[in-house]
């Protein structure tokens, strides 16, 4: 499913597109984000993972110039997002955790508004509103009011709208919280085929298999501090590739080994049931993170 | 499935202004609503001038000053007003409902455009929402009040109390943060305003410190300017000058509170 970047003669150091340096924001007293640093290369999709309240979504709003951080620095696309805001806006697509769209609208007319607010010219804002709105299948439907789109449809116009102006990269706040099972793969089959050709992709995810199958990188973040950084893989070997896992009165419990020969010996260590299995992302997010349900508010 | 270029990047610019959008999503906006925009701009200016103008307005012709006939009075107050409601109203309902309800103002934000930019385009949507309003009400007026001579120096200085109020209802709908505040808004500033800035009742038969009070209104010196040009008293620069700069004060507030949403 993953496969960024291409077999070339040439072996280029990619371009950084997305470098946060110490990045700190305290709400009051509150601190949001605790001193995060990271680097997203060119053509990427990199994902970041944490509970609920972990500070993701203060991260993208600083990346997209929405927020001010209280200290650090950003860069994307090369440009200080302090003090060249409208460079980093013209080179960014950004899908929003919650719908967006002016609900009285069209869908034709949110693209239109996207694409006069790029001041793109005439002949090829028609001509991407027309590709995006058939990429995303909402060509028959584009002339309703946005008001009357269902979740999925609302969520891949917000996808659409993104794309609008030919970012090279894209940032997606949750791209697909709330939605079906079906609608979820189109938009993660979207999202590979944007990556395909070539855009670098920052997304935050509470789905765990999401950012498993879709990402070339994933960084965990709790508390405001990163606490993880990584291929799904290298992060699954750092806990150990097999798991047993078995139910205890204390709920289920879970022991990681190097081997699937350790794993098979331990288990069997055992006079009960247990299950050997390959070790997951949701584990390695677990174990960061710990077991206790989270806040719903999202910081 | 055929993937549009997405990274590629549009290289040649169009000349529209960076505010135009929000004036253009404004038009859309007329367009589908023209109807209703036209029956809700009529109704409290006819009922003005039903109920003050032809109602007790021969009663209140004692309490003008200089023998003016109330209805000559009451006109340009009641274009004032629509020109004032409508305007400011329009832009903050607008504002309140895209950044606290929809979230659809960051998508300006999130848009190439400068903070200049963002508030110059919704202090002409509210400009322009009031001068519907208050061409609206002149039509009518023209058709209920028999000798009505318009001048060009009256729609410059109804042009000129317009944008004055577009920026007002920039500054009132971004320091707003819930519906409560709406409220409040209503209650401690549009209907004070309304009723103390020279509109339905002299300034002059005001209680003494209201007086001076009101100038801190700027509808005050935008209904006394309208009237002094629709009573063929020529354009009074002094008045222009004092909404002119309540113009730039309220514009420069909401352009610096904008900025703070930053943070």
């Amino acid at each position: 499913m993953k496969g960024a970047g291409s077999d070339t003669c040439v072996q280029e150091q990619p371009a950084v597109m997305i470098e946060l340096k110490d990045v700190v924001k305290n709400y009051g007293r509150i601190t949001a984000v605790a001193g995060v640093s990271f680097q997203v290369l060119q053509g990427e999709i990199f994902g970041l993972l944490g509970p609920n309240g972990a500070g993701k979504t203060t991260t993208i709003r600083m990346l997209t110039t929405l927020t001010r951080p209280t200290a650090g620095e950003l860069y994307v696309a090369g440009y200080p997002v302090a003090t060249c805001p409208v460079e980093v806006k013209k080179r960014i697509g950004v899908v929003p955790q919650q719908n967006n769209l002016e609900r009285e609208l069209t869908g034709r007319e949110n693209l239109l508004l996207h694409a006069l607010l790029h001041r793109m010219p005439r002949v090829e804002r028609e001509r991407r509103i027309e590709e995006l709105l058939d990429y995303v299948g909402l060509s028959s439907r584009a002339d309703e009011r946005v008001q009357h789109y269902s979740g999925g449809m609302a969520r891949r116009l917000l996808i659409a709208r993104a794309l609008l102006h030919c970012p090279p990269i894209l940032f997606l706040d949750e791209p697909t919280i709330g939605l079906d099972p079906q609608t979820r793969r189109k938009i993660w089959d979207l999202i590979q085929l944007m990556n395909r050709d070539g855009m670098t992709v920052l997304l935050t995810t509470h789905y765990i298999e999401e950012a498993d199958s879709l990402c070339h990188r994933v960084g965990i973040i709790d508390h405001g501090r990163l606490i993880a950084l990584g291929t799904p893989a290298e992060l699954k070997e750092r806990l150990g590739n097999y798991c047993v896992e078995f139910l205890n009165e204390q709920g289920t419990e879970r022991h990681f080994f190097a081997t699937r020969s350790e794993a098979k010996a331990y288990a069997q260590s055992k006079d009960f049931d247990t299950v050997v299995r390959r070790t997951n992302l949701e584990d390695v997010f677990v174990e960061l993170t710990g077991r206790e349900a989270r806040e719903l508010a999202s910081v | 499935m055929r993937v549009p270029a997405t990274t590629g990047g549009v290289k040649v610019r169009c000349f529209l202004p960076p505010w135009y959008p929000i004036i253009w999503e404004e038009m859309i906006y007329w367009q589908s609503k023209f109807w209703l925009y036209l029956a809700t701009y009529m109704l409290s200016p006819m009922l003005f001038l039903l109920s003050f103008g032809f109602g007790v307005g021969r009663r209140l012709q004692m309490i003008m000053p200089g023998g003016m006939s109330y209805l000559d009075f009451l006109v340009p107050g009641v274009v004032a007003l629509a020109l004032f409601n409508n305007g400011v109203t329009s832009v903050t309902v607008r504002m309140f409902y895209t950044r606290l309800h929809f979230q659809s103002f960051e998508a300006y934000r999130l848009a190439p455009v400068s903070n200049f930019s963002i508030c110059l385009g919704y202090t002409l949507a509210g400009a322009m929402r009031g001068l519907l309003a208050g061409l609206i009400v002149l039509t009518m007026v023209f058709l209920l009040v028999p000798g009505l001579k318009l001048n060009w120096p009256f729609f410059g200085a109804m042009l000129l109390a317009s944008l004055c109020f577009g920026t007002f209802g920039v500054l009132i709908g971004l320091c707003l943060r819930s519906f409560d505040d709406q409220a409040l808004v209503s209650e401690f500033i549009l209907v004070p305003v309304t009723f103390l800035s020279g509109t339905l009742i002299p300034v002059e038969r005001l209680p003494g410190f209201l007086q001076h009070v009101v100038w801190f209104f700027p509808l005050t010196p935008a209904a006394e300017l309208l009237r002094t040009t629709l009573t063929g008293n020529g354009f009074n620069w002094r008045l222009a000058a004092v909404l002119g700069g309540w113009c730039v004060v309220l514009f420069t507030l909401g352009w610096l509170r904008l900025k703070m949403l930053d943070g």
